[in-house]
């Protein structure tokens, strides 16, 4: 068999070897940076004028996104938390942890006023963000925030705007836009567009009002054939996942197994089926607590299949953030007044703990991206 | 019957031969032979015999298609030398060989990305053309960054 032969006598490994830099500017802006993680990229701003303008550009962004979400999301993943105690000194108040190497930043100085909520999922590195009055707990904005950049978008006002209300941040592609969806605790819908800047009230609403809490467990892949997924509950058939088709805007709901329903749960679109991964904790004495995962994949009918059942022991675990691919769990526990995030491997039984804050709240799993809340327009 | 062999000339004139069915995994080549039969000899003007050699080692790979994945990330590991994989880049860019492409970039990314920013100019060969205060104002910005 012929195999690439060189016909030249000529060695072409002599001596040293001395690279003439005829690079293209295609292959370090489109191919090598969109690579980098995001907190490199800061930094590479200062490399030259040409990274700094591109780096700033939607192109780049888009880029960007497009590998992060598509080829390499999980090196890109942060567990994302405020601190509940905020005073204006603290530029700790947010902070990020590495999903894999456990790496802990403190992103962006926290830009607002007021005690700050996450509401819903966070989308492409957007995260949804309620401030709300501390002295009377009334929701007064509403703010698009990027963690990594810093940029931020106050949108306009909702309709009617309650305490508990649920939100759900969500891409749509069909339209390039960015929604959020709020149902009120009566049930009623608002969308909101980020391109408009505006909300509006839809004809559907939702009948599963009164005896839920809030539970805004969606990811932020939760869109499937133009419908969009989300988990509420618990109600009184436990959790259900709503799927709002956006093109009739009606509302169905869909069971999810019955194992699954006293559990806590992430629900994300995984190459064409809904997956939706329950943790357990099934039984616990003093001395340990037994948790188990489920992870079940739905197909277009409803019908759900068993995929990945796991299930391991650990003393302090409060509430599984993640399951990543590898079979570890990026785990919330509780040691006697901090919270904590650790890495637990459920094979080996080996814990390795992040970080340990005395109070943690609002806790996300997040992307990061360089996605402007005003890439539509600056407010 | 035999396998139709391709010839391919590098910058500095050194000829490869190579199985046309495997040399066709380059989009570029595959546009060539489609145009014109690609009888003679293929210059290949920005690709120099050395990182050609690559190239072709790579082409050749007899990898189940489930292995490949790895294949290729073994393969750029194995040449973990920044200037040889930014040529590599270059040039599986150049052939539109997108695995080879992706892979050598995703390994260069991997490399830099705790490089100061003097390390980042000196293996891109960047011109810093920034001035102290210009950078100043960056790094007060996203000082968490640095």
């Amino acid at each position: 068999m012929l195999t690439g032969t060189v016909e030249s006598t000529k060695p072409w490994r002599n001596g040293k070897k001395i690279k003439p830099p005829h690079l293209s500017a295609e292959i370090l802006l489109f191919h090598i940076l969109p690579k980098l993680p995001g907190k490199s990229l800061l930094r590479f701003k200062c490399v030259c004028k040409q990274w700094r303008s591109f780096l700033a550009t939607p192109l780049f962004a888009n880029i960007h996104l497009h590998h992060v979400t598509t080829v390499d999301r999980s090196r890109h993943e942060k567990v994302f938390f405020l601190h509940k105690v905020y005073t204006s000194k603290s530029r700790n108040y947010c902070e990020t942890v590495d999903c894999e190497d456990g790496s802990i930043a403190k992103p962006c100085c926290y830009p607002f006023r007021g005690y700050a909520m996450i509401l819903g999922s966070s989308v492409n590195g957007l995260l949804c963000v309620g401030i709300e009055r501390r002295s009377t707990s009334e929701l007064t904005d509403i703010i698009l925030w990027n963690p990594l950049t810093g940029e931020y978008k106050k949108l306009s006002k909702p309709i009617d705007a309650y305490r508990y209300d649920e939100f759900e941040l969500f891409y749509n592609c069909s339209d390039d836009d960015y929604k959020i969806l709020s149902i009120t605790i009566f049930g009623i819908v608002y969308m909101y567009s980020l391109k408009s800047d505006s909300w509006r009230k839809l004809e559907s609403t939702v009948d599963h009002h009164g005896d839920h809490i809030p539970y805004a467990a969606a990811s932020d892949h939760n869109l499937l054939d133009g419908k969009l997924h989300f988990l509420t509950g618990p109600g009184k058939e436990g959790f259900v996942i709503i799927r709002l088709d956006l093109k009739t805007e009606k509302f169905t709901k869909i069971r999810i197994p019955r194992s699954c329903r006293g559990g806590s749960s992430t629900l994300m679109v995984v190459r064409g089926c809904i997956e939706l991964t329950t943790f357990k904790a099934v039984s616990h004495s003093w001395l340990s607590r037994r948790w188990t995962i489920e992870m079940w994949r739905m197909n277009g009918y409803g019908d759900w299949t068993n995929m990945v059942n796991i299930s391991y022991t650990h003393d302090d675990g409060i509430r599984p953030l993640r399951l990543m691919r590898n079979g570890n769990l990026i785990m919330l526990t509780k040691k006697d007044d901090s919270s904590e995030i650790c890495k637990v491997d459920p094979e080996k039984k080996t814990v390795d703990v992040f970080c340990s804050r005395p109070e943690m709240v609002f806790i996300k799993i997040y992307i990061e991206t360089f996605v402007s809340p005003n890439q539509y327009g600056v407010s | 019957m035999s396998k139709k062999t391709l010839t391919l000339m590098s910058k500095d004139k050194q000829l490869f031969n190579i199985e046309e069915h495997l040399a066709v995994q380059s989009v570029t080549i595959r546009n060539m032979v489609k145009e014109d039969g690609a009888s003679s000899v293929i210059p290949l003007p920005r690709v120099d015999s050395e990182t050609l050699a690559l190239v072709i080692e790579y082409l050749n790979r007899q990898q189940a298609p489930e292995e490949d994945e790895d294949y290729v990330k073994k393969f750029v590991d194995e040449r973990g030398e920044i200037p040889t994989l930014l040529e590599l880049a270059q040039a599986a860019l150049d052939l539109d060989i997108k695995k080879l492409m992706d892979a050598a970039c995703m390994k260069v990314a991997d490399l830099i990305k705790d490089f100061t920013l003097e390390e980042v100019r000196e293996a891109l060969r960047i011109e810093n053309d920034r001035t102290p205060e210009e950078e100043k104002a960056i790094r007060d910005e996203f000082q968490w960054a640095f």
